[in-house]
């Protein structure tokens, strides 16, 4: 896949991010809101530039390369934090808190399929692109 | 790159999930056990009443740091409270005994003892709220703070009686609450250690007990969960008279004019009767009376439901008279058909139990009102404007539809003479109603894969059955059938690990341990279910078939359930009026009031189970 394939996806997985994090699921931590706000907002730039300047545009590889470690620390982060709250139904509700438990880790994969991979993809790509420039 | 990162990401999360665990888990002290709890609370009357000392059974238990706290209830409060330490159960219950203090020999003689020893304590986070309203066990869990070098303990009892245990609204967006209030429950805790200021407490944790009251009339101590005592031997008698128990509780809350309290707070001893007043409950609540009369004929009972039918035969709105006539407050300019299906279902069900036919005008009136509600794809208009005549052809609202199906199901099960028109035509109607709830509403890619509120749907078919075309009705029963199988899935069962660990979920319905289960819901799932072993029954399926023998579990758990959770004298400590509350259903362990139709589904439940004993 090309720069501009990247831009699509980036482009749809933005728009993807604000519906479920605004619309079906909003959080009330707004330090939650605004990191989310931030992802969207760096993986739309970069979706849009890659998609207009394609292979040749430098900057917009760079901000390629910005939301993906972005979008990457927040889904590390965030499966940190459902292994957290599964590992703490556990320890609070003990037996009772198995079906939570266990759902909080089906989220935390989904979680890695639905956020992980696009950056891990894309990473890969523009490091490799980056070193064939060179 | 790739494989390394994902190598870090999983030690990372091993990490965490290991380090979460050991921090939050609370280990517990083995329990004692029932009977050295009867003879703790026997030893500290005794000491209290007679200044003598009876031999404690298992006083040798170790209870290390953690303390023993004995209270004694009168009227629904602690009045007397002792927090005793030790490093033996025995010490510990020494010095709770000696920290009662004085107390008038009527109160004590009136009053009873509560035993909470305390196994464990565990983390409780103080900063972060969702982590402190959630992590606790309802019912099971009491907080603790310290500060300015005192410890204060809130025991489960003292959580329920505040009302703090129903606080936390996880999503803005969602009216509903859960968890521990924490707001409240700082303000109690800063009050309780007789902090300054706004100061906070210094450390916050939870603490499991294993709770033992006295009984109201004597005995052995009860072990308590939740504020709550084991309910009675799973039997026809007991059931029956928890059925009775029910209807008192109706009768007593019933006033001269035919309306229910309609909610009854039972802490504050209180009963609101605001604008909240629901037709649809009232007549729920009306048929469960017509229902209970035909147990014993009692003629209370029966003098009950008619005074509650001759209130909703005038709750007519204006222009809700005539040929169709519909039910609602008098101020209505809009009525909704739930009101006036289950106004049919409690006239059906007075017809049913008593053969007297005084409300039939009235039925007739409600019947041509819910035929002319529905449309052409079977389903049923649920609101309409009686003034100008108009039903509003979009706005769906939960239930409706079901009962308008159950209602022309209960008129017609009175025993209609099968050829007669008029037969005829409700049956056409009942059949295209079911058509439309069993079939048509879910038949699209989506409707694969949910249920919905179905169990008017299966009730309505139970009660239509014998008018309903032989091949439709089975297409119709297997839709129960699947009905079925999606409320057991969603039954606490034996065997499983949240029933192992919490016997008393046994019998509810649920998804998740951080919510208290509710009475009602299994109620409202028994009576459907009860229905659903009556059609297969009447498919003519051996006991063994699990068509059969699954509802019947799933019944008999629920009932086991509800004889639980019924108050009775036992498991009203914490209500200063056990008599106003006595045969009611709380909301839950943690929202204490009753509603009257937590009895009717409840109840009716309870009633119609004895067919299966």
């Amino acid at each position: 896949m090309g720069a501009r394939g990247y831009g699509v996806l980036d482009l749809s997985f933005a728009a993807l991010y604000a519906y479920l994090g605004f619309v079906i699921a909003p959080s009330r931590s707004r330090a939650f809101a605004v990191a989310l706000s931030l992802v969207i907002a760096l993986l739309g730039s970069a979706g849009l530039a890659l998609v207009i300047a394609g292979e040749r545009g430098r900057i917009a590889r760079v901000l390629g390369i910005v939301a993906s470690v972005l979008l990457l620390t927040f889904t590390i982060a965030c499966v940190l934090l459902l292994v957290a709250s599964c590992a703490f139904l556990f320890g609070v509700y003990g037996a009772i808190g198995q079906g939570i438990g266990l759902i909080a880790l089906v989220v935390a994969a989904l979680m890695l399929e639905l956020c992980g991979l696009l950056p891990l993809f894309q990473l890969r790509y523009h490091l490799a692109s980056r070193s064939k420039a060179r | 790159m790739i494989l390394r990162l994902v190598k870090w990401v999983a030690i990372a999360s091993a990490l965490v999930a290991i380090g979460v665990y050991v921090v939050v888990r609370m280990p517990l002290e083995p329990p004692i056990g029932d009977t050295a709890a009867s003879s703790a609370l026997a030893r500290v009357r005794a000491e209290l009443e007679h200044a003598v000392a009876i031999p404690l059974v298992g006083g040798e238990a170790a209870q290390g740091n953690l303390p023993v706290i004995l209270s004694l209830y009168d009227h629904g409060s602690p009045v007397a409270r002792g927090e005793g330490h030790g490093a033996t159960f025995g010490a510990a219950l020494a010095d709770a005994t000696a920290k009662l203090g004085a107390i008038e020999p009527e109160v004590l003689r009136r009053g009873r003892l509560k035993l909470d020893r305390v196994r464990g304590r565990g983390y409780l986070s103080a900063s972060v709220l969702p982590l402190l309203a959630l992590g606790l066990v309802p019912s099971r869990d009491g907080v603790g703070a310290e500060g300015q070098g005192k410890t204060v303990y809130f025991t489960v009892d003292d959580l329920l009686r505040l009302g703090l245990l129903s606080g936390y609204q996880p999503l803005p967006a969602m009216e509903f609450a859960l968890g521990l209030d924490v707001k409240r429950a700082g303000r109690v805790l800063t009050e309780a250690l007789a902090l300054p200021g706004r100061r906070a407490p210094e450390r916050l944790f939870r603490f499991r007990a294993e709770e033992y009251i006295e009984p109201a009339a004597g005995g052995a101590a009860l072990p308590v969960v939740g504020a709550s005592t084991a309910g009675p031997a799973l039997d026809k008698d007991s059931i029956a008279a928890a059925a009775r128990a029910g209807g008192e509780y109706l009768l007593r809350h019933l006033d001269d004019a035919g309306r229910f309290d309609y909610e009854y707070f039972t802490v504050e001893d209180t009963k609101p009767n605001g604008d909240e007043y629901s037709v649809p409950r009232h007549a729920g609540a009306a048929s469960f009376l017509s229902q209970l009369y035909a147990l014993d004929h009692d003629p209370r009972v029966r003098a009950g439901a008619e005074r509650a039918l001759d209130a909703l035969a005038q709750l007519r709105p204006e222009a809700c008279a005539g040929e169709r006539i519909c039910v609602g407050e008098l101020g209505d300019t809009t009525v909704d058909i739930g009101s006036s299906a289950l106004s049919l279902v409690a006239t059906a069900e007075y017809v049913r139990t008593t053969r007297d036919h005084r409300y039939d005008a009235f039925a007739k009136g409600l019947t041509e009102f819910v035929l002319s509600m529905q449309k052409e794809n079977g389903d049923f208009c649920h609101l309409y404007r009686p003034k100008e005549r108009i039903r509003d052809e979009k706005t769906q609202l939960l239930y409706y539809s079901g009962e308008a199906a159950y209602g022309l199901g209960k008129v017609l099960g009175l025993g209609m003479p099968p050829e007669a028109p008029e037969t005829k035509r409700l049956a056409r109607a009942l059949d295209r109603a079911l058509e439309y709830l069993a079939i048509t509403s879910y038949d699209n890619l989506a409707g694969q894969f949910y249920v919905g509120e179905d169990h008017w749907t299966c009730m309505a078919l139970d009660a239509g059955w014998d008018y309903l075309p032989a091949d439709h009705r089975e297409r119709y029963a297997r839709f129960c059938d699947g009905f079925g199988d999606f409320l057991r899935r969603s039954q606490f069962r034996s065997g499983e690990s949240l029933v192992r660990a919490q016997p008393q979920l046994r019998g509810a319905y649920g998804m998740i341990a951080a919510l208290a289960p509710h009475a009602t819901p299994v109620g409202s799932r028994s009576e459907t279910t009860i229905s659903m072993w009556r059609i297969a029954r009447r498919r003519g399926l051996p006991s063994d078939d699990v068509r059969v023998a699954h509802p019947r579990e799933q019944v008999l758990d629920g009932m086991r359930f509800l004889l639980d959770h019924q108050i009775r004298d036992d498991n009203a400590y914490l209500m200063p009026n056990p008599e106003a509350a006595r045969g009611g259903f709380l909301q839950s362990d943690v929202d204490r009031y009753i509603r009257i139709d937590f009895i009717q589904h409840g109840c009716s439940a309870l009633l119609r189970s004895l067919e299966l004993l």
